[in-house]
Order: structure tokens, then sequence, then C-alpha cells
């Protein structure tokens, strides 16, 4: 048996499990994602059912090995943050994305900081479009760079320096390919500004979405991410 | 199934019951079989009725035998409030607890992306046109209080306050006759923030 002490994680999903416990999806800060099962959190004796949700710091121990180690201790380490609004949707989506592009128990050291930075961001920012989307682009490149899968957005696929003023294609497995048509693709400003996180105005935001959208598609495998849907 | 003797099925399907393992259903068999053969007889019989004849109300969705609810087709209920609950349970907690006079409506669940369930999965469309074609003045708000609970609050109010309703939500905060030192952070936070003026 292997006894871990408290650690730093996010809960990312909760599953009911039975009658009084829950299935947890975690982000720990040493383990990455990594599913424990919380025996009787519904319970009287135990109730960690309303500490173990979304977006709440917490100090997690668990024990066992296997699929699915037992969760042994539960503490609030910080007031949650509070999403509102649409960061809440932001929030969701964000945990969905983590789900299903990083695979259990591989520790991608970089995510839980990421991972933070994003959360705390969503919560501090004024819950609307313009200051949300550019929090979730920086997130989605981070969390694409840590699974190995990074974009090169300041060079064409020849090698060039991206031309801000200049259109370009995407292709997720070649990169930006320099567009000979001054329309369609996205201009080397959007790819630019996406890579520095300075994306400017609703023209580059919507070409931004559109850009990662194409690029997560891929790796989704074609499976649609549910929490869009919250969003239109 | 029909070289598994009878008593081994009848086990097997009472477990179809929450918290119902190999051992109760065991238990639960021999008991019906032994001791209350009467018992048994009258719980098959409600039972098939119940499964056959009990469907959602075509109006607020909850569980009911006829084709509108008895809460629903009540002229005395007020029709410009409407409650959202999350499940038919929730309205009879409702209906049980406070003097609530409005109607309801059932969502059957709640927004949780991460298990499949979105806008289209809860009913979200027939509660829009509910909106739009009745006088509701008022839509009180009484999911739950977890992130998905939150999540579908406010895909509600939204919709909701984009066809001109009102909104409130129901307030959560310290248990009656509950001692602050025993209240989880979180939900201290919450009655701290949502405190209102005596």
């Amino acid at each position: 048996m292997q006894e871990h002490t408290l650690q730093p994680a996010y809960v990312l999903h909760v599953r009911r499990f039975r009658e009084t416990s829950l299935v947890v999806e975690l982000l720990g800060a040493s383990q990455g994602r990594c599913a424990a099962l919380a025996k009787g959190a519904l319970g009287s004796r135990r109730a960690w059912g309303n500490q173990l949700q979304p977006f709440t710091p917490l100090l997690l121990a668990w024990r066992g090995r296997g699929e699915l180690p037992l969760l042994t201790a539960c503490e609030t380490a910080a007031p949650a943050h509070r999403l509102n609004d649409r960061a809440l949707y932001c929030g969701l989506y964000v945990n969905e994305l983590i789900l299903r592009l990083c695979e259990r128990d591989d520790p991608h050291s970089g995510l839980f900081p990421t991972y933070v930075g994003c959360i705390d961001a969503l919560a501090s920012v004024s819950p609307e479009n313009a200051a949300l989307e550019p929090v979730l682009r920086a997130f989605e490149l981070d969390l694409l760079d840590e699974l190995g899968l990074g974009m090169q957005l300041r060079l064409d696929q020849d090698g060039e320096p991206i031309d801000p003023g200049r259109r370009y294609d995407y292709l997720p497995d070649q990169g930006a390919v320099l567009l000979r048509d001054a329309r369609g693709g996205f201009s080397g400003g959007t790819l630019l500004g996406l890579a520095d996180g300075g994306l400017e105005g609703p023209e580059q935001r919507r070409e931004a979405r559109t850009l990662m959208r194409r690029v997560l598609d891929v790796h989704l495998g074609g499976r649609a991410l549910k929490s869009r849907e919250l969003f239109q | 199934m029909s070289d598994v003797p009878l008593l081994q099925q009848l086990i097997d399907a009472l477990r179809c019951l929450p918290g119902v393992g190999p051992k109760s259903a065991t238990r639960m068999a021999f008991h019906v079989l032994e001791r209350d053969r009467e018992g048994g007889r009258r719980l098959a019989q409600v039972l098939a009725s119940a499964v056959e004849r009990i469907g959602h109300c075509s109006r607020c969705r909850t569980l009911t035998e006829h084709e509108v609810c008895r809460l629903c087709a009540n002229p005395q209920r007020d029709r410009s409030v409407l409650c959202v609950v999350e499940n038919p349970t929730d309205v009879m907690a409702l209906e049980q607890a406070t003097g609530f006079s409005g109607l309801y409506f059932v969502l059957g669940g709640r927004l949780s992306p991460l298990d499949g369930v979105g806008p289209g999965e809860l009913g979200m469309e027939q509660l829009r046109q509910r909106l739009t074609g009745e006088e509701v003045k008022e839509v009180i708000l009484a999911t739950t209080t977890t992130v998905e609970g939150e999540a579908t609050a406010h895909y509600v109010a939204q919709m909701a306050g984009s066809l001109g309703c009102a909104v409130t939500r129901i307030a959560h905060g310290v248990p009656l006759g509950g001692e602050l030192e025993y209240v989880d952070s979180g939900t201290l936070a919450h009655a701290f923030a949502g405190r209102h003026r005596v």
C-alpha cells in the first residue's frame, strides 16, 4: 500500500458511485490527471461531498495503487474560485478539455500551475467574451505544449517569420502556410497575437477561436466538446 | 433466462433498486416468499401498473399518471410564477416545505457537459416555449448548489432574462439550527455574501 501525504489538487469532475460514494477525477500538483474513490463522501460520517467540487483548491491524500485509489483525507486549502456567469462555462470547458486530452496518471508537471493560473484569471476578469477568450486561448496553447503538441505560430512552414500583414492557412500537422490570396485563412497578426498573448479586437479573437477549435478538433478525434453547447 | 431458477431471477431483478446489493436482494426475496406473499403480490401489481402508467407531465415534465399533472391542472395556482427544479423529487420537497403557490418546471437533471448532458438533453427548448407562450412574470431558480447546478441556473437565468422575465434564485447559506463553527467555509462565504437587511 502506498500512502500519499496531503497534496494540492483540483477536482475536475465528480461522478456518483453507489449510494454515498463519489468517483473523483483530479488534477494533482505532482500526479497530473488522476482519479480517486471518495468512499462514503455523501454519507453522514464524512461530509466531503460539498468540498469535492471543481474550482476549489484542495489538499488531498489517497491510498492504494491501481485504477482507483481510495481518498483518505480532504481539506479545503483556500476558498473556491468564484466563477460567475460565462466564466463558469469557461471553467467547465477547461475541465472537459483536460479530461479529454490528458491521459490518467501522466504527470504533466507544468499543467497544474497553468491550470491554477487559468482558473485564477477566469475568476478575476469580467465575465465577458472580450476578457475570457484570451485566457482560454492561452490555456489551450499551454495545454498543447504540455502534451507535446505545441503549435509553431512565429514561423511559417518554410521557416520564414510570420508577417503580421499577410494571411496564412494553418494545417495542424504542418503549421502556417502562406496564402497567395489576401482573403481566407488567418491573418499573420492573429497568429503572432496568439503566440504573444496579445490578441487585439474582435476580429483577431474570432480568428484565434476558429484556429484553435480546428487544431483541437484534430486532437479530440472528431468527438465534439459538450461544454461548447453552453456558449451558443 | 428460463434455465435460471425463479428465485435467482427474483434476486437479480431486485438488484435494480438503488442501494440493493446481492445480500439485501436475497433477504428481500426470502422475506417476500416466506413471510409476506400477499405484500409481494401487491408490490408486483402496483409496480407493474406504475411503470406502465406513470409518465411525464406534458407541461412541467414531473411524474404523473395523467397528461397534465395535478399541480399544473389546478386553476388556483399562480401561473405568473414558475419554479425551475432539477428533479421530480425537488417538486415534492418544495411542495411539502414551502407555501409556494406557483407552478414548476422539471429539467430532469442539470447541465453537466462532462457527463454528456447539454442544454439539448434538459428540455430547455420546452422551457423556452413555455416562457415565450405564457404569462410568466417571475422565474425562480431552485437548482442545486454544485458547480453544475450553478451552470444550469445561469443558463436558465440568461434565457428567462432575454425573454423579459424577472429571475430570482433561492438563497443558500447557514442551515437552521446550525452553528457557524461547524458550517463549511464555502457555505459560510455564500451566506455572508448573500446577507440581507433585517
